[in-house]
């Protein structure tokens, strides 16, 4: 399987995402809590940028009025029809069954064993491209800085960025709290938040404390 | 024609409540002084009014008194003709119109006595559904309750058109004890008046009310599956009665595709609506809003992916076939057998709890 | 299924469907709320909102009663780059709708407008400043597209009188209606805008949406948005069966009508069922000469978004027979969430002919060739 260097480790923070394009397969790579994962920019639905869209929780019941509210930032909704996609594995929520956005693992490797010169990648605005040859093909990052060049031209867009674009032209908060804003008003009882989630929740215990609701 | 078979279930039928003075026996002395001093006329519904069309088909109407009254035409016009071995009586007695939840009910416990005494002693075959008053959900737990002890009672009955939609979560307590009881909820057409009977306002026309009943069991049906009645209650089974059936496939992609991009607005949602139809509803079959070629029907029954969802009925005595041909033209035997007999049993458990003797 | 992998295409680009198309349901929107709008109307109505707004028949002040699945209910991916809510930019529209789906023909259909409020003097005042905002920022600088005229639906004859003012303007070729009014749309109340309507020989477009003071299903106010997405086609239903038996079509045998955004898979098992007890009832409504099925046949048009979804094609060819491939006019909705990408809409196994006319040709015939 072919390797894809995608950027240094530094480059792409918790929390957020890099676009690239490989053989002219269009590509986001999402740091959650320090694992990456490649996901397809395509919806497979009808084909909508899939990985623009704005991360949230995983919303689950097993019972009418209480939800299980967990995997915040997880969970991908696609811009136009509003599809979950499981940021990991690229399984739908809908129709699991039938519909999946293309997932490629991605893993961290030291930046010594890494060939370099071969970085690619682009913030949503631009391009960049190379070739893939085979099959299927791994998306890797180095784990320290490249010394070459290429890498600095290009951003990482943190989730937060691209929602202020949105978020400038409408009257909504950003998605996270947005998501609260709605839950908590409407009486939800939220379970605690499981374990992976709390990771999440470090630092910020008055939003820890709201959502422990009732 | 396509034949019936015998050994039928009839799942809607209408036995009718003479006039309101009918039930005086049936209420204590309270009620029926305050049924005889104020004055109170019968509680008929706007639903079918009695010298419509729709209520009577022309060869059932009596020559004196309110068609479906009288239990020897039951007998003779259905039971015995179409050779059922079972009868679900669903009365359409106006009480649900009354707002005034003791009012209702005196009236329900009335009705419910009276189905009793003058239709279930009478004919071995009929069972009964438990009219409760919906104006207050405690009292209707404690009439399904009541009832239930008589296992002649195989369903409960509401309207489809009421306060607020069936599936909001002030109601679950009926569909609670429903469900302990092995009861089903049979939600049938009409209309309580206390909102506008469509949801653009109040039409003109008595027929355009009755066209509009499918339209409201279509919203029904979303509210029940959207709100998770069936994520609660998952031995719960409903039925639409004299609902239609034939808007249901187009219904359920159109409720299928919007629920895909809205999952996270009911997660408790976690199934398809379609397999939570197959699951937990059902439709008895008339009417058949279908039209007149077989094969046509034949797409659409395709089009329901499922042959366990139509119950048989006549609907008797409403108008909504001719002759005997309660079943529609061209099709199969095995789908006959499913309509008028596999399907009703698997869906009133309670039905063979008693046979008829 | 998954969707193919289509190289070339940006990721959420449109690449059309090859021929070039009709749109017939775009939502312009405003970039700075009413105040877009100052230009055309009155000085005394621009104080007049700022104090006291629009007054409409349901509680919330600002958005609607039932919040959205995405920001205004649209796509996140249409906000255009200059600023402003998603299609508010003509630029961007041409940019990202228009061009790359080869839209010849796009129907405007204007929302948030004065549709659907309590005091009439306004509702009409907003609906002339939105017809004449059309002209300016829209049909007037790109002729592809055609906008609706608006009017105060509660009012009639300040509507008939703003139709009968736009009549013969070749900006315009429909009349806009909600399905949610007062009372149902075949009342007497609203008779003057068909007779209006059919004056000046313009189709009636009713959308989806609306406020009327009634509670959106027959049994009260349900609890979630998606009750009321999926209820649309329950009252367009209710909206139709009303103006077939009020005999409006009897009326005004040459009106067409078109149903917009409430899918049509429901129309055949309404008419069977309208024919039904037509058959029964005919004694009521004796104005309504012929089975209600052949009017529907005969005046109305269906917009196809939401476009029907079975999981089997052969299910949908059989609803779109049985209502007739002559009768459906394409739509996306743009910008809407729920828009649907014109190339993936119909499944394969459709002929040419029909192709061309659910795309292009029925619209075109409709409302005039782009």
């Amino acid at each position: 399987m072919t390797r894809h260097i995608v950027a240094p480790v530094a480059e792409l923070p918790p929390g957020t995402r890099k676009f690239l394009t490989i053989d002219e397969r269009p590509i986001a790579v999402f740091n959650i809590n320090g694992e990456f994962f490649g996901l397809l920019n395509r919806c497979p639905h009808q084909g909508a940028a899939l990985c623009e869209g704005p991360l949230i929780g995983l919303a689950q019941s097993t019972d009418p009025g209480t939800i299980e509210y967990t995997r915040l930032g997880e969970i991908i909704r696609c811009p136009w029809h509003g599809w979950e996609f499981d940021i990991r594995t690229g399984q739908s929520y809908c129709d699991p069954r039938r519909f999946r956005a293309k997932a490629y693992p991605a893993h961290v490797e030291p930046g010594a064993s890494v060939v370099k010169g071969a970085v690619c990648g682009r913030d949503v605005v631009g391009l960049g491209r190379t070739r893939l040859r085979g099959g299927g093909f791994v998306i890797v990052i180095p784990g320290r800085a490249l010394t070459s060049a290429g890498g600095s031209a290009e951003r990482c867009l943190p989730t937060r960025a691209l929602h202020s674009r949105a978020d400038a032209e409408r009257n909504t908060r950003p998605e996270r709290t947005a998501c609260l804003h709605t839950t908590r008003h409407a009486n939800v009882l939220l379970k605690p938040l499981n374990e992976r989630s709390n990771r999440w929740q470090t630092g910020s215990r008055a939003l820890k404390d709201r959502l422990q609701w009732r | 024609m396509t034949a019936m078979i015998a050994g039928g279930v009839d799942c809607d039928l209408h036995p009718a409540v003479p006039h309101l003075t009918s039930l005086l026996p049936y209420l204590n002395d309270y009620w029926r002084d305050q049924v005889t001093t104020r004055g109170m006329v019968d509680l008929v519904s706007q639903s079918y009014p009695a010298n419509s069309p729709i209520t009577s088909r022309p060869d059932w109407r009596p020559s004196k008194g309110k068609p479906g009254s009288s239990l020897a035409d039951m007998q003779a016009q259905v039971l015995d003709r179409f050779k059922v071995s079972y009868g679900i009586c669903n009365p359409l007695y106006g009480v649900q119109m009354v707002f005034s939840e003791d009012m209702a009910e005196a009236f329900c416990r009335a009705l419910n006595d009276w189905l009793v005494k003058e239709w279930l002693d009478k004919d071995t075959r009929l069972r009964g559904s438990i009219v409760i008053p919906v104006q207050s959900v405690e009292k209707s737990v404690a009439e399904i309750e009541r009832c239930a002890a008589d296992k002649r009672f195989v369903q409960v009955l509401m309207l489809v058109m009421g306060d607020m939609p069936l599936g909001k979560r002030a109601y679950w307590p009926i569909y609670a004890a429903a469900q302990k009881h092995g009861l089903p909820i049979g939600v049938h057409a009409g209309s309580n008046y206390h909102n506008p009977p469509t949801s653009v306002g109040w039409g003109s026309y008595h027929i355009e009310d009755y066209v509009a009943q499918a339209a409201a069991f279509q919203t029904q049906l979303t509210s029940l599956i959207v709100e998770g009645v069936f994520a609660r209650h998952p031995g719960l089974k409903m039925v639409m009665l004299e609902s239609g059936f034939t808007w249901l496939p187009s219904y359920l992609w159109r409720l299928h595709k919007f629920w895909r991009g809205i999952r996270m607005e009911t997660p408790w949602v976690n199934r398809a609506p379609l397999e939570i139809v197959r699951s937990n509803i059902r439709f008895s079959l008339q009417p058949v809003d279908a039209p007149p070629d077989p094969e046509t029907l034949n797409r659409l029954l395709d089009h329901m992916q499922s042959d366990e969802l139509l119950l048989f009925s006549t609907d008797y005595p409403h108008w909504q076939f001719e002759g005997d041909a309660a079943l529609p033209e061209g099709i199969s035997d095995d789908l006959v057998r499913k309509i008028m007999i596999d399907n009703p049993h698997a869906t009133y458990p309670r039905l063979k709890q008693l046979a008829p003797a | 299924m998954n969707m193919q992998f289509r190289s070339g295409a940006g990721p959420g680009a449109s690449a059309g469907v090859g021929t070039a198309i009709a749109d017939c349901d775009i939502h312009p929107a405003r970039k700075n709320g009413l105040k877009d709008l100052y230009p055309y109307l009155a000085k005394r109505w621009h104080e007049h909102l700022e104090v006291y707004g629009k007054h409409p028949y349901q509680g919330m002040m600002e958005g609607p009663p039932y919040p959205k699945a995405q920001p205004n209910a649209s796509r996140r991916d249409a906000y255009p780059p200059e600023g402003g809510p998603q299609g508010s930019s003509l630029s961007f529209m041409q940019q990202q709708h228009l061009d790359p789906n080869q839209v010849a023909l796009g129907i405007l259909c204007p929302l948030q407008t004065g549709q659907g409020i309590r005091n009439q003097d306004l509702s009409a005042a907003l609906a002339t400043a939105v017809n004449d905002w059309q002209i300016a920022e829209w049909t007037g600088k790109d002729s592809r597209l055609k906008g609706s005229i608006v009017v105060a639906n509660e009012d009639s004859p300040a509507a008939a009188a703003e139709i009968r003012k736009r009549s013969g303007d070749r900006n315009f070729v429909q009349v806009l209606l909600l399905s949610r009014n007062v009372e149902p749309l075949g009342q007497r109340r609203y008779w003057p805008i068909y007779d209006a309507a059919a004056e000046a020989g313009l189709p009636v477009g009713i959308h989806a949406f609306g406020f009327g003071g009634n509670p959106i299903t027959a049994s009260g106010w349900p609890s979630y948005y998606i009750e009321e997405m999926v209820g649309h086609s329950q009252c367009q239903q209710t909206a139709l069966a009303s103006i077939v038996l009020e005999g409006v079509f009897e009326r005004h045998p040459g009106l067409k009508m078109v149903m917009i955004e409430a899918g049509f898979g429901w129309a055949p098992s309404l008419s069977w069922r309208l024919d039904k007890s037509w058959q029964r009832m005919r004694s009521e409504v004796p104005h309504v000469r012929r089975p209600p099925s052949e009017y529907i046949r005969d005046h109305i048009y269906w917009t196809t978004q939401p476009m029907e979804d079975p999981e089997r094609r052969d299910h949908l060819f059989d609803v779109i027979d049985w209502v007739g491939w002559d009768k459906l006019l394409f739509a996306t909705d743009y910008p809407h969430w729920d828009y649907d990408e014109p190339s993936r809409v119909l499944p394969p196994g459709v002929s040419d002919a029909n192709r061309q006319a659910f795309y292009l040709d029925n619209a075109r015939k409709l409302y005039g060739g782009a």
